[in-house]
């Protein structure tokens, strides 16, 4: 490659930090929701191909930074947030399932999706509610996997897996889930695995009838759930791929230093941590990274995220930037 | 207290399962070295992030297996795994920095870890093995 077409290239991209991809990403899915609700056509659902794209290929390069993004992007804002997450997890799920990257790209695809029939009422009502859920919402709550498949089937989706994943991601393996109370063996895999996602992705995001869970109390809770309710080797995949302590979750170290987990430990249970406050609590000049095998840095327990406003920069410097094409970047709605 | 071993009565005889049975043993004895010694509590908090990992390694092994052969008492037997399982997330990591006793606890979570589960196991290594599982 000469010189000239090196630096037209470099200049036809952008670096984008974790959090600016992630917000990009977001503002995208807000933009398709407004329109998919509006006229439901093909257009809508090639948005939905298009960003499921996108994420596919940002997550073989830089799933922590990724993770830890849609952990540490909490604001009212990012009301999508859980659908991001979960097509996230669907992609990363799937892969340890062994599917294609044309199915997976289908589920996140789902995933981005599931929740298409009651965007109305999570927007002006659940996200907002602080009482629990009345009989009529409940009903139309139960009700939401049939419609969503119908609006996309009106959109034009024609492909099984993404209607099917749609329809069947609140259903349990014991029947005890909805609409249809099916088994196990009539659940299709991407439901299987969009169930997953999705109830991990729902309990670490806040809403208003209860509050955010920690992502360690969230994966206790969805390895209690396995067997009865959850594919016992979807759940331990998912453990596997995030850790016990998964990025993006602040962390306490035995020395009193607090940082954020920037990779899980793969397999082990030792994750990699950035520290950005020192142990009298002073914001340190840049991150530090620490491995937590080492004595002296071993993880204590999760914590709260510190009440600092200027995290931003610090955090933003401890992932690796994405690439983003500006022609064919995402250009918000 | 002696140190503990994976005696023959222990076994199960199924290699997966006793070697994930060993690795518990070694944490029993580790802990226990630990407080003889009273040495820095850090090393505590390691094996209780090793003890969660295990836990869920361990029984998601146990539980494929007892699935893939049709174990009849799979239901029971994954409620005991979830009383352990919940106690072992729920465990204070902080707690053993500074509370002496929670060592003692970190310890006793191990103890009736191991020993209730392995009596469990036995019946079902017992069903398991005559299925095939080696």
């Amino acid at each position: 490659m000469s010189n000239t077409q090196a630096i037209e290239t470099f200049s036809d991209t952008n670096n984008l930090s974790v959090f600016d991809w992630v917000d990009a990403r977001h503002q995208f899915l807000v933009g398709t929701y407004d329109r998919l609700m509006v006229t439901p056509d093909r257009k809508q659902i090639s948005r939905c191909l298009y960003l499921a794209h996108q994420i596919q290929n940002a997550c073989k390069h830089h799933e922590s930074g990724i993770l830890a993004a849609l952990q540490l992007n909490r604001t009212p804002k990012h009301q999508y947030i859980k659908e991001l997450m979960a097509g996230v997890l669907c992609e990363l799920l799937g892969k340890k399932a062994r599917m294609t990257p044309s199915s997976r790209l289908l589920l996140i695809c789902a995933s981005l999706t599931q929740d298409i029939a009651m965007l109305d009422l999570q927007d002006s009502k659940l996200d907002r509610q602080a009482t629990p859920l009345t009989e009529s919402q409940l009903k139309f709550i139960r009700k939401h996997a049939t419609t969503g498949r119908s609006i996309l089937v009106k959109a034009g989706v024609k492909d099984a897996l993404w209607l099917n994943a749609v329809e069947q991601h609140h259903e349990r393996l014991d029947g005890s889930g909805y609409p249809n109370g099916l088994k196990e063996e009539d659940i299709s895999l991407g439901a299987k695995v969009l169930a997953i996602a999705d109830i991990y992705a729902a309990m670490v995001r806040p809403r208003g009838d209860r509050g955010i869970k920690t992502p360690k109390y969230a994966i206790k809770e969805v390895f209690l759930q396995r067997g009865e309710q959850l594919d016992v080797t979807l759940v331990k995949n998912l453990i596997d791929i995030l850790g016990v302590y998964p990025p993006g979750a602040w962390v306490k170290l035995a020395n009193g230093e607090l940082g954020v987990v920037s990779a899980s430990g793969q397999d082990v249970p030792f994750p990699i941590v950035s520290v950005v406050l020192d142990n009298s609590g002073q914001l340190l000049p840049s991150a530090q990274t620490r491995d937590t095998q080492i004595k002296e840095c071993s993880v204590i327990d999760m914590v709260d995220t510190p009440f600092l406003f200027n995290l931003g920069a610090i955090l933003s410097s401890i992932w690796p930037t994405i690439p983003e094409d500006k022609k064919h970047g995402v250009k918000g709605n | 207290m002696r140190p503990l071993k994976l005696t023959p009565l222990l076994q199960l005889n199924i290699r997966v399962i006793d070697d994930q049975h060993q690795q518990l043993i070694d944490m029993i004895n580790q802990t226990q070295d630990i407080l003889n010694h009273q040495e820095d509590p850090v090393a505590l908090v390691q094996i209780l992030n090793q003890l969660r990992e295990l836990t869920i390694l361990h029984f998601t092994t146990e539980e494929l297996l007892m699935k893939k052969y049709a174990y009849p008492d799979l239901k029971n037997h994954k409620s005991q795994h979830d009383i352990s399982a919940q106690k072992t997330f729920d465990f204070d990591g902080a707690a053993l920095m500074d509370d002496p006793s929670a060592a003692h606890s970190l310890l006793s979570l191990l103890r009736s870890w191991l020993l209730t589960h392995i009596s469990e196991d036995a019946e079902m290594a017992k069903f398991l093995r005559e299925k095939g599982a080696e």
